[in-house]
């Protein structure tokens, strides 16, 4: 069956909407901010891609967002922004299904309530705080905002949630559940993450597990929201092509069987142990690319590597890669300026934790 | 400050009202009304908030309906308990 | 929607506090009685009762990962009983095409005290620790799979939506077996958070009870082994039971309060019924989601009094507590014991009606029922509804 990609929605540090991305990639560069991060060794700074959410205020009004935390605020801005580019923002959308991934949760939220529960003296808890770190807030928001009543889904398995939220709104459609689904993900940045990403890149540390198997210029953490409106076979054939496939399962325990005559689109981002595996996986011939350099590392990457296929499928074009030495192997075909995408498909292919892999992907 | 100052001030910080300055909300007027929009999850934060705050605590809703009329009423049920 | 095709159940594992296995758990239910306490697994100040498992149930030479928390452990328990239940060797799980789909209330996020603990200069090794917090990794690490995962994240209905999920892969063909249900070890914070919205009872919960004052939190899993067409034929025994149908819908209302017309349940319960092709009379029972809370008992027995009427129903949540991302799964091992057995418990906490709901009550005693089939629902934070329509057979009867 295919699914139709009929709107993207997304932010990070790239800035806000599919526009803003689609610029990125051409000039292949994004700004990260300097974030200060105050340990009992002093202070340290780490750079970091963030997203602003400003825009959210066109769609949403002040009184509604006014007990909303920044990383719902990202997830509901990536839903909008998915929603008016299939100009369905008002339209009798039929029955809409809606999908949120995470890799982390809302990881600001925990730590501070795990702060205030476990590690104060007196043991405290907002009542606000812990309904919005329950990991269906974002979905739940969404639905009310809509008015949206079909099936809503919560998922958070780190770097395999997009892969299965893509695979459960593939299969909605499949069972005619729902017309559309809105599916897509979020992650944010905090000052763990910050100081994790010190850990791994700090020079001199001895206890950092990465540290010289990429050049920490590239590994800047990232956050943010990529959200999709996906549609059943009828629909008419979409600019920014459709979804083909979508495959999980464990490498080191059985392979990989990889799609031919595919680009690929690498997850490799500087935060996941297997960054330096894809090249025992592809062909000689393969053609790869990776773009965490416009985003930064986070579990849910993957989810912007569809959106740039999406962006692909639309110009006829595979955008240059950015440059990483992890899988800058000799046996590996990194693409270096851009190319047409002619008739290849696009496969958005994610190593995880514990040797999972997951990939989506793309036709036109 | 006042007990019924520091309410007002806690109840548009912690319930994030940047439309409503404190000194806005008259003492006697219904929190749960239309100006200020609060529900009931709102109900418990304050709860938690006055609590947190004033050392009184409000074991339910039973209890704290009376009480979280107006800031009349839960100064009033914050002072008989100090 | 149309009728889709049932998908066989081989074998089911359940803890909680009513028992380290199904049987136990059973036994329990129908002996009427309950005991919740304040807990005993963390330090807190709160008093407020909950069931947990209160053994030392891990069978740590059981497993190869020893170090992981505690819903994993829980997760595992329960799937080594479900294994064994479908007569499987475990090794059928390396070599087949098999996902695991787990519900749970937190998944990957670093729900792990030891990182708060660790205090302003950690080190820290964050991949494994996420693997250690997630049961659907934990299930797929020790029984070696090579399908797909899925950890769902539904708040209350994670169990019973991860089941309706699971399902679809099996369909679909994705998969051979799916292990599938769900997990949530009792969590200071969740016990903290839910004290702060003032909906726990201070007492054993009374759901669908007029003098009802909230729910008691709960631990435990239940797993279930899914299985394809194609490897049933290959099973010495016939399949426990199978999944009807799965009906899911939002109620579009409030991030905590239950929608006062019930219209986003009822979808769901349209939905569920339309998939399985069962008709009212069909359903033999319900097993209520009924939490003990205002709110939540009062929409569901009035969906319930306007859908089945007639239809006996309870809640099991007065053994057990409210096992949030377990409960849709431990519900529906109940469910299905409980048409094996040909009787269902009574709803303990129930005993005086509530004038606000209709004229239709949660059963007071045990009670026989006839027919293989019956319903299981839950009610989720957010507004998620999900219903399991379930079966001894692959057709009501």
């Amino acid at each position: 069956m295919k699914v139709s990609i009929k709107g993207i929605g997304v932010l990070g540090g790239f800035g806000c909407g599919i526009g803003d991305l689609n610029k990125t990639i051409i000039t292949g560069k994004s700004s990260s901010a300097a974030m200060v991060i105050k340990t009992t060794d002093g202070d340290i700074e780490v750079p970091a891609f963030l997203a602003n959410t400003d825009r959210l205020k066109s769609f949403v009004s002040k009184r509604d967002l006014r007990r909303i935390d920044h990383y719902i605020r990202m997830a509901l801005l990536g839903c909008f922004l998915a929603l008016e580019d299939a100009d369905m923002l008002h339209a009798n959308r039929g029955k809409m299904g809606i999908i949120i991934a995470t890799g982390y949760g809302s990881t600001c939220n925990t730590f501070d309530l795990q702060h205030s529960v476990i590690t104060e003296a007196a043991p405290f808890c907002s009542p606000i705080q812990f309904s919005n770190s329950v990991h269906n807030a974002a979905a739940t928001y969404i639905s009310i905002l809509l008015k949206e009543m079909g099936p809503n889904l919560s998922v958070s398995h780190y770097d395999m949630s997009i892969a299965s939220a893509f695979l459960s709104a593939y299969q909605w459609l499949q069972e005619g559940r729902v017309e559309s689904v809105l599916v897509g993900s979020v992650d944010e940045y905090s000052k763990i993450l910050g100081y994790f990403r010190h850990c791994l890149y700090n020079k001199g540390n001895k206890k950092a597990d990465f540290a010289g198997k990429m050049n920490h210029e590239y590994a800047i953490i990232g956050e943010g929201a990529n959200f999709f409106v996906l549609t059943g076979e009828n629909e008419a054939n979409s600019p920014y092509g459709f979804i083909e496939e979508i495959k999980m399962g464990n490498f080191k325990r059985k392979g990989i069987n990889l799609p031919e005559n595919t680009a690929f689109f690498l997850g490799a981002d500087g935060y996941s142990e297997c960054d330096d595996q894809y090249v025992n996986y592809l062909s000689e011939d393969a053609r790869v690319a990776s773009y965490s350099h416009l985003y930064g590392g986070l579990p849910v990457g993957t989810g912007f590597d569809i959106a740039i296929a999406a962006l692909s499928n639309k110009f006829g074009t595979v955008f240059k890669s950015g440059d990483s030495p992890i899988y800058n192997s000799d046996r590996l075909n990194v693409i270096r300026h851009n190319e047409d995408l002619g008739s290849r498909r696009i496969c958005c292919l994610k190593l995880g934790a514990g040797g999972s892999y997951g990939w989506v992907s793309l036709n036109h | 400050m006042t007990i019924k100052e520091k309410l007002k001030k806690l109840i548009v910080e912690t319930l994030h009202l940047e439309d409503i300055r404190p000194e806005e909300i008259e003492d006697d007027e219904p929190l749960f009304g239309e100006k200020l929009g609060l529900d009931s999850i709102d109900a418990v934060e304050i709860v938690f908030q006055v609590e947190h705050h004033f050392g009184v605590g409000i074991k339910n809703m039973k209890e704290g309906r009376p009480a979280l009329q107006s800031i009349n009423t839960l100064a009033a049920f914050i002072e008989a308990r100090l | 929607m149309k009728p889709l095709a049932p998908v066989a159940i081989a074998g089911i594992g359940c803890i909680c506090s009513a028992g380290l296995v199904l049987k136990e758990c059973m036994d329990f239910l129908y002996k009427g009685k309950r005991n919740p306490a304040p807990p005993v697994n963390f330090s807190t100040k709160l008093t407020f009762p909950v069931f947990e498992v209160l053994e030392d149930f891990f069978q740590s030479n059981l497993f190869e990962e020893n170090n992981i928390l505690r819903t994993c452990k829980l997760a595992l328990t329960a799937t080594l009983e479900a294994i064994s239940d479908a007569g499987f060797d475990r090794k059928i799980l390396e070599t087949k095409r098999v996902g695991a789909c787990i519900g749970t209330n937190v998944g990957c996020s670093m729900h792990d005290e030891s990182f708060a603990n660790d205090g302003n200069t950690p080190f820290i090794t964050p991949v494994n620790r996420f693997l250690f917090s997630n049961p659907t990794s934990s299930i797929a690490s020790e029984f070696k799979m090579t399908g797909p995962l899925q950890t769902v994240v539904n708040a209350c209905s994670s169990g019973s939506d991860a089941l309706g999920l699971a399902a679809s892969w099996i369909r679909s063909g994705i998969c051979d077996i799916v292990i599938t249900g769900g997990a949530d070890e009792m969590y200071q914070i969740t016990y903290t958070g839910f004290k702060s919205l003032l909906i726990n009872d201070d007492s054993p919960c009374k759901p669908f009870d007029v003098n009802r004052k909230g729910l008691n939190l709960g631990e435990g899993a239940a797993v279930f082994i899914l299985v394809s067409q194609e490897i049933e034929k290959e099973m010495k025994k016939d399949p426990r039971a199978y999944i009807l149908g799965y009906g899911s819908a939002t109620d579009a209302f409030h991030h905590t309060k239950t929608r006062p017309d019930g219209k986003g349940l009822k979808l769901a319960i349209e939905e569920a019924m339309e998939t399985s092709g069962a008709t009212l009379s069909d359903i033999a029972f319900i097993n209520a989601h009924g939490t003990g809370t205002l709110d939540n008992d009062l929409v569901e027995s009035r969906v319930l009094y306007e859908m089945f009427p007639g239809v006996p129903f309870f809640s099991t949540k007065g053994y057990t507590g409210h096992t949030l991302g377990a409960a849709g799964a431990i519900e529906a091992a109940f469910t299905i014991a409980c048409i094996e057995e040909g009787r269902v418990p009574a709803s303990v906490g129930f005993t005086t009606s509530d004038p606000e709901m209709p004229p239709a009550y949660p059963l007071q005693q045990n009670a026989t029922i006839n027919g293989n089939t019956a319903l299981s629902e839950t009610l989720a934070f957010g507004g998620n509804n999900s219903v399991l329509i379930l079966s001894t057979g692959e057709h009501p009867a």
